[in-house]
């Protein structure tokens, strides 16, 4: 399945070709988790991940067109 | 006693007096400091139901009970009055150095009552208070009201004043400390400047006498070892790019608030986010009094079109006048940012009341002719043009000047104004982050997110994420947050670091680590069941103030756009903000009827009722 992927600030290093937002094919039904693993990017790198605009974390279950956006753990206000 | 300096000084600006009255301890207490202690004199010495632009309103500003003790961020002071722009309570709240020192000179309160007949500054030297003439301050701006003070006090004194903005009474005007720093909303600036008070000076060297200074000094040090230990494994968002990074987060959540709130994401977002201010603008950190976090951007702009030097902008800053108005110019933002700080204006309700004119001019109900010059959305001349003209109250600056709810309503259109209480938001969409609806609708200041921001649990996971879609269950932990809330602003402390490292990480928030310094501080030996109490008695003191004034359920509310039109783009497209069905459910939890008036039984249990 392909999933479209943009990472913010410093996950833009686990980009493939150096370019932030990039379309990605994973094995079906793999979770967030998995993703993480294929991309080199550490499980505990205190990350937000949306999943369609929605809080995703380890387990989460992607499907086909599915829109992954990774950037830090973030604060203020 | 320890931890507060045990004296409140009193200045009574029509008869020209300063005199010293002592704290009860056990006021001290059950009210903490701060916020705690400001409601406390605002209910017995003001009148709910008056004129906040009267001589009658008190205006006074608190220190807490750690601030200055070197407790991390232990740098606060908090400004209560009757708000002119609400006509509500306002706590706003400040950091910098001048809370320190205003404590050292040996006050943990400063009350100002009356007006007078001239314009004149309050300096505080090492506990002798005076009132002087300040004639030739009025008409300045708060650099060069600061700069002239210094040379006729001392230059190591420290300044809070207001500016043009203050005395010409904009009903969103500040009270400016250490030149950048903003006790920023509802309109603290434009009581001090009814009282022809324009600045006070403080030089403090005093001791703050702790309890049991070893326990407080080990206390210290295991918290910031924690603290330290995780910034060497990654440094703070906040240290980076300052609350100016959220806008990444709040955009992708789909909660950026955009075009004058008809929606939560803005195309622009990347140009005006926390890491092009830090690769464009950023100088250097600044940090409040005793902050390992430095949030603070000293910044400079050089760009053709505009100059200067200042510290900003923060995130609400740059949603007010960035996605808010459409403007993706970040150094017009900046630029409008700097003139806020000199002429003493609140950044949030200046942008938000602009975005309402922008949109009142776009759907025809302003003609462009009254404002003087185009008015569309996404411009940056016009958002530094009419900021400047505003903090004058120069020609459409003037219609400005009132925030966006009475200019909405002197167009015909209330309904387009983005507030609570008639206080503009801050930047967190509701229709896509639910427990903030409910935090603006019953914050006691109006539309506000720092007294008690569920952005960090929806947005933020801090202690822990929760789902900001759901509504359900959001009334307990929006209550939990403003009571921890009322604790830290009345303690001293900055909510940056103290919901992080202070609290319980579960989502009820107790307050476990201000507990070990404020006792350790004080000596007052509070348990955990009497600083929450503490927390609640506040929040409830504030509502009985609210009552007083004649506010209840019906005022609790968020405008239509938010809870009836679905928003139309990003996550949270389709969906509204369901805030009766969370306020059915706050009221209970806080055990007040469902007209939003605390009942008797919670009265009792704060030994609040008459």
């Amino acid at each position: 399945m392909r999933i479209h992927v943009t990472l913010y600030s410093e996950f833009k290093k686990f980009a493939p070709g150096g370019t932030g937002s990039f379309d990605l094919d994973l094995p079906p039904g793999a979770s967030l988790g998995h993703c993480f693993e294929h991309l080199n990017i550490p499980e505990n790198s205190g990350y937000t991940a949306l999943v369609n605009g929605r809080r995703a974390d380890g387990d989460t279950l992607l499907r086909e067109g599915d829109t992954l956006v990774v950037f830090p753990l973030i604060c203020g206000g | 006693m320890y931890g507060w300096m045990g004296k409140i000084l009193r200045v009574d600006l029509t008869a020209g007096t300063c005199k010293e009255d002592p704290v009860d301890p056990s006021v001290a207490k059950d009210y903490i400091g701060g916020r705690g202690l400001g409601i406390y004199l605002l209910r017995r010495e003001g009148d709910a139901g008056g004129d906040a632009l009267a001589p009658e309103n008190p205006l006074i500003m608190a220190t807490g009970p750690l601030t200055g003790t070197g407790a991390p961020t232990g740098a606060r002071y908090m400004v209560m009055t009757k708000s002119p722009l609400t006509g509500a309570v306002t706590c706003s709240n400040s950091g910098g150095m001048f809370p320190t020192e205003l404590k050292r000179t040996g006050f943990d309160a400063v009350v100002f009552t009356g007006r007078s007949e001239t314009p004149v500054y309050l300096w505080i030297d090492q506990g002798k208070a005076e009132l002087r003439p300040a004639d030739h301050l009025w008409g300045k701006n708060t650099h060069e009201t600061t700069d002239l003070l210094l040379q006729e006090t001392q230059a190591n004194a420290r300044v809070a004043c207001i500016g043009p903005a203050g005395e010409k009474k904009v009903l969103f005007a500040s009270i400016m400390n250490d030149k950048h720093r903003a006790a920023g909303r509802s309109g603290v600036g434009a009581v001090m400047g009814s009282k022809n008070l324009k600045a006070v000076v403080v030089r403090g060297k005093g001791r703050i006498p702790l309890a049991d200074s070893d326990g407080f000094k080990a206390f210290n040090k295991q918290i910031l070892d924690v603290f330290n230990a995780g910034v060497k494994q990654a440094p703070l968002g906040l240290t980076v790019n300052g609350t100016a990074g959220v806008v990444m987060s709040t955009q992708n959540f789909g909660v950026l608030p955009t075009k004058n709130w008809q929606q939560g994401t803005f195309d622009g977002w990347e140009k005006i986010h926390g890491e092009e201010l830090t690769r464009r603008f950023l100088k250097k950190n600044i940090a409040c009094y005793g902050c390992p976090i430095g949030c603070g951007r000293l910044t400079r702009i050089d760009d053709p079109r505009f100059s200067g030097e200042g510290e900003g902008p923060e995130y609400e800053t740059i949603y007010a006048m960035g996605s808010n108005c459409m403007i993706d110019d970040l150094a017009a933002i900046v630029k409008a940012n700097y003139i806020c700080n000199e002429l003493g204006l609140d950044t949030i309700t200046m942008g938000a009341t602009l975005a309402c004119a922008m949109e009142l001019v776009d759907r025809g109900y302003l003609p462009e002719d009254r404002v003087g010059r185009p008015l569309a959305w996404g411009d940056g001349d016009a958002l530094v043009e009419l900021t400047r003209m505003t903090g004058m109250r120069e020609g459409f600056g003037d219609q400005l000047a009132e925030g966006s709810y009475r200019l909405a309503e002197r167009y015909g259109h209330p309904e387009l104004a983005p507030v609570s209480k008639k206080q503009e938001f801050p930047g967190y969409e509701p229709r896509g982050a639910q427990a903030m609806g409910l935090a603006y609708a019953t914050s006691p200041i109006g539309g506000s997110h720092m007294r008690g921001d569920p952005a960090y649990f929806e947005l933020f996971s801090v202690p822990k994420p929760m789902d900001p879609h759901i509504w359900e269950g959001k009334a307990k932990v929006t209550a939990a947050f403003q009571n921890l809330s009322a604790i830290i602003d009345s303690a001293g402390l900055c909510i940056f670091f103290a919901v992080r490292n202070l609290a319980a990480k579960d989502l009820g928030v107790a307050p476990t680590g201000v507990l070990e310094y404020l006792n350790a501080a004080t000596g007052a030996h509070y348990t955990l069941e009497e600083l929450m109490l503490a927390g609640e008695r506040i929040i409830n003191a504030e509502r009985l103030f609210l009552a007083d004034a004649g506010f209840s359920r019906k005022d609790d509310s968020l405008p239509d756009r938010l809870t009836k039109t679905p928003a139309p783009t990003g996550p949270a497209k389709g969906m509204v903000c369901h805030l009766d069905s969370m306020l059915d459910e706050y009221y209970e939890v806080r055990g007040w009827s469902q007209d939003g008036i605390p009942e008797k039984a919670v009265l009792e249990k704060l030994s609040l009722a008459v």
